[in-house]
């Protein structure tokens, strides 16, 4: 597909524009945060305990989505928090993807014996809880951001090496590398001009789908103590604190729970709108 | 094609034994596969045969019954199981890098599909500048100059450079497939079903191309396919396949006049005629083509043949020669030639339409 | 003759977004009692669509019947009720796919397979249907102790006599057969067309073969219709059509297929390509690949011309002087 191609048929997709809308705008509001959030979001307040939402008029000033039970602003601690688990996801989906990328190309493209080990390191892999390796590292490293990308990037790997296997596997069989072989193209170079650029929609689509779940994982390892030490500011920390007041104060947990799942629902309304666009198989 | 040439042909054999020598030569090529759990499928079994230089060999035989795997060897996409591969009497059955560099630029392939055969995200002109890249003869303007010459040269409008193979209709891509192939200037081309792929309009331009590209290179071409009357348009000599081995191999009017193998007659005989006057009894084989998985002893046709005794179940066949550049896998030729004659002289519902096991 | 199938001014269209492929334009057709038509033409020209509108199975949402109508035995296929058709489908009209494969239902049995076809139309019992599809599998050469197997286990060619024989079983008045050799050895090829020769004789229904080999038409139908873009161009007896072609492209294709006999001359290839469905020229279809076009065949739709009463053509160069015959002109050198 070409340029034109391509931008045609962005405009046509509503979830795509919906989806890329919604991130930009989450992404553009967490990140220039610290440009105009007025408190701290570390800082215990206790005076300011639970303190209820003041409403969208009381200003940047006044505690918009309130306070939580150490007194610290909602909104600000939200949008800070947004801010780590954005780039917690970036980090493990760019990880993942290169390695994915990477492993998968060569188990593909070469398949035999190398294909085999690979696979099967997958399926390990795969049979390993998540959770598990998660509370090792941590009992192990501690809780820091740098461990919690590690531990999601050695699970997150799996789902798209699988996908760049199985393409490439059917790309290798394609006439056109063959041509390029009986052309004496080196096979580093048929893997990356020939086989790459065909592999490059799937793993963009695999990639974008799985951001939006790698948010939510980072937020439940978060909620169970396992992802972003306190008192840095996390969506899932945010809902752990505030659970024990669902009845009292359901703002603590609400707030960031939308949020958390307006920004899952946007990264799969783009995942879906790309797979639209750059599957072949959705002629119009 | 001239008489000279002609006369070459005839000459020379499926073992060889002509003036001229043979630009390709195999020698008891075997390739078999092994599958897990179940042995070995003998793709290739022991085929003999050359190409002389300008002539246009033919391999004709039903899906599976190796053709495509003899092309895929001598392109060394392959590695032989057993066997030798000479090229202008060099042993190159495992060529060394360099050897393997020289083979790219003589020996060249074209494929059947169209559609898979051109790399989707690559326009024409990056496609074609490949072969020039590779070899490092040409960059930059001469480099463009060269591609836009070997477009022209297989009948592609300029403006179709700066395309992507899918803006490309089935005869234009195959073309493109030709062009690519020809870049090298190479002397061998396998070409593996070339036009089966594409409508019977659009067939005819790219069966033209392919024999006015050999007059005017100077190319040997192996041109495997399964249709009978395509490969007798094109081809100077046929040989048919069958499981695996060569069960006869002659010059194109002789095999096409005068067919002895029974599966060879069988297969004319299967296919559907235009010309009313051609319209004869047919020979319907009963039964599928049998699996190569681990075949037994004996000429592989036997379960179908309608002539076979008990030795041919349990001997071999070789290919031996019955005219001059004539040779034919099956010892009892003479009678199946009997038969032919006699089938071409009853009337239509003489008894031999039935079909035979 | 008695008329059994009868297309007038069928027009069929897809459409997908803001793209309309016109696939049939103003189709005429009769197919008589008894008779093997065949229906010849080069992808997209329509052959397949013809036969999905008969049998009314065009793709939901995207196919559309945009005029003309299909009659059977007089009655109108297009306005009956789904039910109705139900009964005809299968029944009196059946079919054969091109791809052997994926026309059976991998997950039953064969015999089950047509059993079920049996009890549908025929209302028989299990035993009963069992009898009869196991009388038309052995009629295709199929034994009776393979009826338990499933469509995987079988070889191609074996799949596709499972196929026609499902076809068969309700003795239709009509078969159509899409392509059914072409995923097919040659050898495999004869075996098929035999059997739908005997078959068709014994059974004496009527054949609609549609295909895009000319030989295949020539041993098996009486009459042949040649299809270019979304139209019937010429039409005849196939021995009239095939020795004495009128139209440019009948001749044109003649020429251009390689001959198993006499001298081995230069193909005469046509030059350009396959009408596009999306972008039909005006006046006569093939006049962009024609060497004879004129500026009347440029803007003007040509009538069906009767040449005699085994032969029509639809062209304007062969207006009054459809007795001269020339050599196919064109080509690309």
């Amino acid at each position: 597909m070409n340029r034109k191609d391509f931008t045609r048929r962005m405009r046509k997709s509503k979830l795509f524009l919906i989806g890329l809308a919604g991130i930009l705008v989450i992404a553009a509001v967490c990140f220039l945060s610290p440009l105009f959030v007025r408190f701290d979001p570390l800082k215990a307040e206790l005076s300011n305990r639970l303190a209820a939402p003041e409403g969208i008029f009381g200003g940047l000033s006044r505690h918009i989505f309130g306070c939580d039970p150490m007194g610290r602003d909602v909104l600000t601690r939200l949008l800070l928090g947004g801010r780590t688990s954005l780039l917690i996801a970036f980090s493990v989906v760019l990880i993942t993807t290169i390695l994915g990328l990477i492993i998968g190309l060569l188990a593909g493209y070469y398949g035999g014996i190398a294909d085999l080990i690979l696979m099967r390191i997958c399926d390990i892999m795969m049979a390993l809880p998540t959770l598990l390796l998660a509370i090792c590292v941590v009992a192990v490293m501690g809780s820091s951001i740098t461990n919690l990308v590690v531990v999601l990037s050695i699970t997150g790997w799996i789902m798209v090496a699988r996908v760049v296997r199985s393409t490439v596997m059917s790309i290798r069989d394609c006439e056109y590398v063959k041509a390029a072989r009986v052309l004496g193209i080196p096979n580093s170079k048929i893997i990356l001009k020939e086989v790459l650029p065909n592999v490059i929609s799937p793993v963009i689509i695999t990639a974008t789908q799985a951001f939006g779940g790698m948010i939510l994982t980072e937020a439940s390892m978060s909620y169970l103590g396992l992802g972003v030490p306190a008192p840095s500011p996390s969506w899932g920390a945010m809902i752990s604190d505030g659970r024990e007041y669902i009845a009292t104060a359901p703002w603590v947990v609400i707030v960031p729970g939308i949020a958390l799942m307006l920004t899952v629902l946007a990264f799969n309304f783009l995942g879906d709108g790309l797979n639209d666009i750059l599957n072949p198989k959705n002629k119009d | 094609m001239t008489e000279i040439k002609k006369e070459n042909i005839i000459q020379s054999g499926a073992t060889g034994q002509s003036t001229q020598k043979p630009l390709l030569r195999v020698e008891h090529l075997k390739e078999y596969f092994k599958i897990p759990g179940k042995g070995y499928l003998h793709a290739v079994d022991d085929i003999t045969m050359e190409i002389m230089p300008n002539e246009t060999l033919g391999l004709v035989g039903e899906s599976g019954c190796g053709k495509s795997t003899v092309g895929n060897v001598l392109m060394r996409l392959l590695k032989p199981t057993g066997g030798k591969i000479f090229y202008e009497d060099k042993d190159v059955t495992k060529p060394s890098k360099k050897e393997n560099l020289e083979l790219t630029k003589k020996t060249q392939m074209v494929f059947q599909d169209p559609y898979s055969s051109l790399n989707p995200r690559k326009p024409i002109r990056s496609i074609l500048s490949e072969p020039f890249k590779i070899n490092k003869t040409a960059e930059g303007r001469e480099l463009d100059d060269k591609v836009r010459k070997l477009a022209e040269r297989v009948g592609l409008e300029p403006y179709v450079l700066d395309q992507y193979p899918h803006e490309l209709d089935g005869g234009k891509r195959q073309m493109v497939g030709i062009a690519r192939a020809l870049a090298m200037q190479p002397k061998f081309i396998v070409c593996d079903e070339p036009v089966s792929a594409l409508d019977v309009s659009v067939q005819a331009t790219i069966i033209n191309l392919l024999i006015d590209m050999q007059k005017e290179m100077g190319l040997s071409y192996l041109f495997i396919s399964h249709d009978l009357s395509v490969v007798r348009h094109i081809s100077d000599r046929v040989a048919v396949m069958y499981l695996g081995q060569i069960v006869e191999i002659a010059p194109t009017d002789t095999i096409f006049s005068n067919t002895l193998h029974p599966y060879s007659i069988a297969l004319l005989s299967a296919v559907p005629k235009i010309d009313f006057e051609e319209q004869e009894n047919r020979i319907v084989l009963t039964g599928d083509v049998p699996s190569p998985m681990n075949p037994k002893p004996g000429c592989r046709f036997a379960p179908r043949c309608w002539m076979a005794c008990e030795e041919c179940k349990n001997k071999d066949q070789e290919l031996t020669q019955v005219e001059p550049g004539h040779f034919v896998a099956c010892s009892r030729w003479k009678e199946s030639r009997e038969m032919e004659l006699k089938l071409e002289r009853e009337p239509a519902n003489g008894g031999q339409n039935e079909p035979i096991l | 003759m008695e008329e059994i199938l009868k297309i007038s001014k069928l027009s069929v269209e897809y459409r997908s977004g803001d793209t309309v492929a016109k696939a049939v334009n103003g189709l005429n057709m009769t197919l008589y009692k008894g008779q093997a038509m065949g229906l010849v033409g080069e992808s997209g020209a329509g052959k397949t669509t013809t036969a999905l509108s008969v049998m009314g199975l065009l793709p939901d949402k995207i196919g559309y019947v945009t005029g003309g109508d299909i009659e059977y035995k007089g009655q109108s296929l297009l306005k009956m009720k789904e039910k109705e058709l139900n009964t005809i489908r299968g029944g009196k009209i059946s079919m054969v796919f091109a791809n052997p494969l994926s026309s059976l239902n991998p997950v039953f049995t064969v015999g089950h397979q047509i059993t079920m076809v049996l009890r549908q139309h025929r209302h028989m019992t299990e035993k009963e249907a069992h009898a009869e599809a196991a009388k038309f599998l052995k009629m295709v050469g199929i034994p009776e102790y393979r009826m338990e197997d499933y469509p995987h286990q079988f070889s191609g060619g074996m799949r596709q006599r499972v196929g026609i024989a499902a076809a068969l079983v309700c003795s239709p008045e009509i078969l159509i057969a899409d392509e059914p050799t072409t995923a097919l050895d040659v050898t495999i090829q004869a075996q098929i067309l035999e059997l739908m020769k005997d078959l068709q004789k014994t059974m004496d229904s009527s054949l609609l073969m549609i295909t895009h080999n000319l030989g295949i038409i020539a041993e098996l139908c009486q009459t042949v219709a040649i299809m270019y873009g979304g139209e019937i161009v010429e039409y005849g007896s196939v021995r009239e059509v095939f020795e004495n072609p009128m139209h440019w492209y009948t001749i044109g294709l003649l020429n251009a297929v390689p001959k198993l006999t006499g001298k081995r001359e230069r193909l005469a290839s046509i030059p350009g390509n396959v009408a596009n469905a999306q972008m039909l020229p005006e006046g006569c279809k093939f006049h962009p690949r024609c060497g004879y076009c004129t500026k009347t065949c440029r803007t003007k739709q040509p009538e069906m011309i009767c040449v005699n009463e085994n032969h029509y053509v639809q062209c304007w160069e062969r207006g009054g002087k459809a007795e001269t015959k020339r050599p196919a002109k064109g080509g690309n050198q």
